[in-house]
């Protein structure tokens, strides 16, 4: 019987086990410095900008890399660098929020689909119709039926993620439940939310923190995408999509413009998506050899 | 006679940690042609390792530190890969513990057979060839219909008949020596004999050696013409089957023998069963509901069963796997709802009320399951899991702790241990905290579900003696499951027997093991190893 670290006892020591655990592992380490460097971009936003993002000066329009605008500047004479310092505040809060809303409903219906019996069938069935629509276009008849704000394509790309984090969370509820110690607290007469709370929320964590880095990364692309194709952000708003759907027809004579943002978008989904490799393989017991025991 | 397989000085460690603890040290074996030599040990005896060792697959992080392993004189410490594939199989068969582990699910048992006479042959054998030999070597087996049963997959297989293809696929291209890891632990005791008979003959006929791995005594005592008995990486003795069995050197071997339950009771109920606590009327369980048109495939568990038990009194269900002893143990604790009957405990019937009902009668009747390992929340301290019934019930924390120090008392650990995670416990340590929690809801019944059969036969025991003891001190009641009639025993008062679904035969443990009145139970009694060796 091996003993698994994840598992292991007392909290505190299990926290600082696992911090440590992360810093040693390179990838989780690449993928963590990306992000903190994109965090720390977005929240001192306002000491990076050089010029206003929205500024528009159609006097120096398409200019190439100075010492006032370091990236150059766009169609409209807007400055790349404030713009792309703008965008990731855009991109980390779409990010942010879509993941707490498919975690927290998405885990909240998966749990009852686990534990209750008829619920269950009705809910998947549901969730499986709504599997059925592909994201983009669901979320573009979301954001066609509300409008374009940054709530309505949080929650437009959110939607579309629920099911999965149901369908993942369920299906550890039904495993969990039968396991011995669970019966025996209901023989002890364990009420439902207790039982839950107890027995099985903590089993649910690991594999729902993995997910929760997926569907960041995934919000992120999505968002761009709609951007792209212009039912995203409001023009307004400097998002990384807005930019390189604006830089389209300049690709040629500022390619620039198109590059800056994209290679944002592919670093940051980078990251994310090697923090979320690397917490799977620290998290789940069958892919940590290095955890586990020998037979 | 020659030796097959010689073992000197055998030492394996940690890769890595050159003058570290030994898994095992210094391991003396010989296996002549024509007999099976048991090697029996507790759960960590390395006795395992010790096989794993000779088929050249140790897990990783273990290697060979010392010593010689020689089949037909040839060495197989140090040999290349290579060769060592080519001996297996070929000079060495091997048998596992859970044959439907060992098959290939998605292919058949020809398609398996055939793969090794195809990687080990020579010239690849034509399809007739194939066929006549595949054939040949299941009928080598004695199994019936073979020709059929050469194209079924492993899960229409029954686990006798699993077990026999593995063994088959193992003689196949004729070994000199048969590697077994506790081939029949996962089997019943019925189909356990058979195979049992199956090696035996096999021995006889083909004249091969048989290292036999076991934790099981009364196995032992059945089969082997040699024994080594290992204890923490050790050979502690080693003989003759007749010497050790017969007048063993070494305590723990003695230990160990002693400990092999044999159906002589232990104790026997402090007074006369009084008031039923737990009479069962009429229990129906049905799985599966009949489809449209009335197709789709219903399983009756439990049919009809009915029983009473009284205070004091230990009640035993015997069966073999698929007999319903489980189901029947899970409705009477209402971990899962009967079809129907009626479950009356303390004069409430609690068969079909709702969960809201139940609870509050949910602390007269608690569970100490089969696997210590898995029955305590790995994430919760001991006296976390511990406390939560009495919590349930009303008690605050702080004298539900003060209870449940008494408690562990009473099953002989230590209160302090209550702040320690379950992975700091052993198996036997883990099944006494079970038992304390079951026992700190004061209840009147307890459901011991196959509680000791994943315990070491010295643990088995002192389990036993608890529970014996457990019943006299408290008056407790309880319905003991087991697969193992010895187990019931030495433990129970009554014993009712299993088949199918239905109790085929009741009555007091004397009578029954006196006299048992139906074929079943007397094929039970039968199929027990170790019967006449041993007593």
């Amino acid at each position: 019987m091996s003993v698994i670290a994840v598992n292991s006892p007392k909290s505190s020591v299990n926290l600082r086990a696992v911090a440590g655990k992360l810093l040693r592992n390179r990838t989780v380490l690449f993928g963590l410095c990306i992000l903190v460097v994109l965090s720390l971009m977005a929240i001192f936003a306002s000491l990076l900008w050089t010029v206003d993002p929205a500024a528009i000066k159609p006097r120096l329009r398409l200019r190439p890399p100075s010492a006032a605008n370091w990236l150059g500047t766009d169609n409209l004479g807007r400055d790349i660098w404030s713009r792309l310092i703008y965008g990731s505040q855009v991109s980390l809060i779409v990010g942010a929020a879509v993941t707490l809303i498919a975690v927290m409903l998405g885990s909240l219906l998966g749990l009852i689909a686990g534990m209750v019996r008829w619920i269950d069938n009705v809910l998947m069935r549901m969730m499986d119709g709504m599997m059925a629509i592909p994201a983009i276009l669901l979320a573009i008849a979301l954001i066609g039926g509300l409008g374009p704000s940054i709530t309505t394509i949080c929650v437009a790309i959110a939607i579309p993620e629920i099911p999965r984090v149901a369908r993942m969370v369920r299906s550890v509820v039904l495993t969990v439940r039968e396991e011995a110690y669970v019966e025996a607290a209901v023989s002890m007469g364990t009420r439902l939310p207790v039982l839950m709370a107890r027995h099985i929320v903590p089993n649910i964590l690991a594999p729902l923190i993995v997910q929760a880095t997926y569907i960041a990364s995934s919000a992120i692309l999505i968002e761009a995408s709609l951007s792209f194709l212009g039912i995203g952000m409001p023009d307004e708003i400097p998002s990384w999509g807005n930019m390189m759907s604006d830089a389209r027809l300049y690709f040629q004579v500022r390619p620039g413009l198109m590059l800056f943002p994209g290679i944002c978008i592919a670093l940051t989904v980078l990251g994310i998506n090697r923090l979320g490799d690397g917490l799977r393989d620290m998290l789940d017991p069958r892919l940590a050899r290095s955890v586990g025991g020998i037979k | 006679m020659t030796a097959v397989l010689e073992i000197r000085g055998l030492t394996v460690g940690l890769t890595g940690d050159a003058d570290g603890r030994r898994t095992i040290r210094d391991i003396d074996i010989t296996v002549p042609s024509g007999e099976i030599v048991c090697v029996v040990g507790e759960s960590g005896s390395g006795k395992s390792v010790t096989a794993f060792s000779v088929m050249g697959l140790l897990p990783d992080g273990l290697t060979p530190m010392g010593g010689s392993i020689k089949v037909l004189g040839e060495e197989l410490i140090g040999a290349p890969d290579q060769r060592m594939r080519t001996l297996r199989g070929s000079r060495i068969g091997m048998i596992f513990q859970e044959p439907m582990t060992a098959l290939n699910p998605v292919m058949t048992v020809r398609e398996q057979l055939a793969e090794l006479l195809v990687w080990h042959g020579n010239a690849r054998p034509s399809k007739a060839e194939i066929n006549r030999r595949v054939l040949a070597a299941l009928e080598d087996m004695l199994l019936p219909n073979a020709a059929q049963l050469m194209q079924a997959y492993p899960h229409q297989l029954s686990g006798g008949q699993r077990q026999r293809v593995m063994i088959a696929m193992a003689m196949l291209l004729e070994p000199v020596l048969l590697i077994a890891d506790e081939p029949t632990t996962a089997l019943d005791v019925t189909t356990q004999k058979q195979i049992l008979v199956l090696i035996k003959d096999l021995v006889k006929r083909k004249n091969i050696g048989v290292l036999f791995i076991t934790h099981d005594f009364g196995v032992v005592a059945d089969i082997a013409d040699r024994v080594v008995v290992m204890q923490k990486g050790a050979v502690v003795e080693s003989g003759s089957a007749d010497a050790v069995l017969g007048s063993p050197a070494q305590a723990y071997t003695r230990l160990l023998i002693d400990s092999v339950p044999k159906g002589i009771q232990i104790a026997t109920a402090a007074r006369e069963p009084t008031a039923d606590v737990l009479a069962v009327k009429g229990l129906e369980m049905t799985y599966g509901q009949r489809g449209l048109f009335g197709r789709g495939r219903v399983t009756h568990a439990v049919r009809g069963a009915g029983f009473t038990l009284g205070r004091g009194e230990i009640l035993g269900v015997v069966g073999e796997s698929g007999s319903g002893k489980s189901t029947l143990a899970r409705c009477v604790a209402r971990l899962m709802k009967p079809t129907s009957g009626e479950i009356n405990l303390l004069g409430t019937d609690i068969a079909a009320v709702s969960n809201a009902t139940l609870r509050p009668h949910r602390r007269y009747i608690q569970v100490v399951f089969q696997d210590p390992y898995r029955s305590l929340n790995p994430r919760l301290s001991v006296g976390q899991s511990m406390i939560e019934g009495v919590v349930n019930f009303g008690a605050s924390p702080q004298v539900a702790r003060d209870e449940v120090a008494k408690l562990l008392e009473l099953v002989g650990m230590d209160p302090h241990v209550m702040h320690r995670f379950p992975h700091e416990f052993s198996g036997g340590q883990r099944q006494r905290i079970c038992i304390a929690r079951a026992l700190a809801s004061e209840p009147q019944v307890l459901i011991a579900d196959e509680a000791v059969s994943a315990l070491d036969v010295t643990v088995q025991a002192q389990v036993l003696k608890l529970f014996a003891d457990l019943r006299s001190r408290l008056g407790l009641a309880m319905l003991f499951i087991t697969h193992d009639l010895r187990v019931a025993g030495e433990l129970c008062d009554r014993i009712m027997v299993m088949k199918s679904g239905e109790i085929v035969e009741s009555g007091p443990t004397a009578d029954i093991f006196a006299n048992p009145q139906h074929a079943y139970t007397r094929a039970l009694f039968a199929a027990a190893p170790g019967r006449e060796r041993l007593q």
